[in-house]
């Protein structure tokens, strides 16, 4: 898995390019924890080259969803397929994270 | 020669019912077990989104088996065999390592990972939510995981 970081429309863009897995979540968990540690207000992970995500992937969203909300950033998962749809659904995570097919304005 | 490499590209055979695959306990072969099971489910014409549910529920069991039961241990190793019955696919993943009690497992509540900011725990909800019958049991020095998941 490779992760690009870009910054877009006042957006601090996370590109997640391969798989989501076991081994490659925790590059995703280091440049999520740099992203709240520069106070970036606005994060979208864009899922548009991501084929596969394991409970590994979903659990670095999930762990950071209270600083999102406590810190006011604005989160979201940007292109996703439809099978790492159906997997936030059989979780009910697509309620709890914010799903977009293309990058907002946002105005900070 | 020429027979050889006939055969090669028509494997796995189209009426095979029974796949093995082994690997050593470390996470970088996950993706090898992925492409293992996308392969043998592909032929068998099952596709998406069970294709990728099967695929998903047997990765969150062989990451649990690698990290945890072996602690990505590369002298240890982790079979998978996928078994095609009437209605539904059989999968058992075996390894050698400590023995997982599902059950005492207790399912977390998502509200308590986010509070707790887990970032594990969530992969047996999925493998419960997926399949239709799990049962982890110990024969000899052996874990066995058996899954199974009916097909429509």
């Amino acid at each position: 898995m490779v992760l690009n970081t870009l910054t877009q429309n006042n957006i601090h863009i996370l590109q997640v390019i391969g798989d989501l897995d076991a081994t490659s979540s925790l590059i995703l968990d280091g440049g999520l924890a740099s992203a709240i540690e520069q106070n970036k207000k606005a994060i979208v992970i864009d899922c548009n080259q991501m084929q596969y995500i394991s409970s590994a992937g979903l659990g670095v969203f999930v762990s950071y969803l209270s600083d999102f909300e406590s810190k006011k950033i604005y989160f979201a998962l940007m292109g996703i397929n439809d099978n790492v749809r159906n997997i936030l659904t059989i979780l009910g995570l697509e309620k709890l994270i914010k799903i977009i097919d293309e990058l907002p304005t946002i105005e900070l | 020669m020429k027979n050889l490499s006939k055969s090669l590209t028509n494997y796995p055979p189209s009426n095979c019912n029974f796949f093995g695959f082994n690997t050593t306990c470390s996470k970088d072969n996950l993706k090898e077990i992925r492409e293992f099971l996308k392969m043998n489910l592909s032929i068998k014409h099952i596709l998406d989104p069970t294709q990728n549910q099967i695929i998903t529920a047997v990765d969150e069991i062989c990451a649990n088996s690698i990290i945890h039961a072996n602690h990505e241990n590369e002298n240890k190793c982790i079979d998978i065999y996928l078994k095609y019955l009437e209605n539904e696919v059989e999968i058992e993943i075996i390894d050698k390592g400590v023995f997982f009690d599902f059950s005492v497992y207790q399912e977390p509540l998502m509200q308590d990972l986010i509070s707790n900011k887990q970032k594990g725990s969530m992969g047996l909800i999925l493998v419960k939510r997926i399949m239709d019958d799990i049962k982890f049991s110990r024969h000899n020095d052996k874990n066995v995981c058996k899954m199974t998941k009916k097909l429509s």
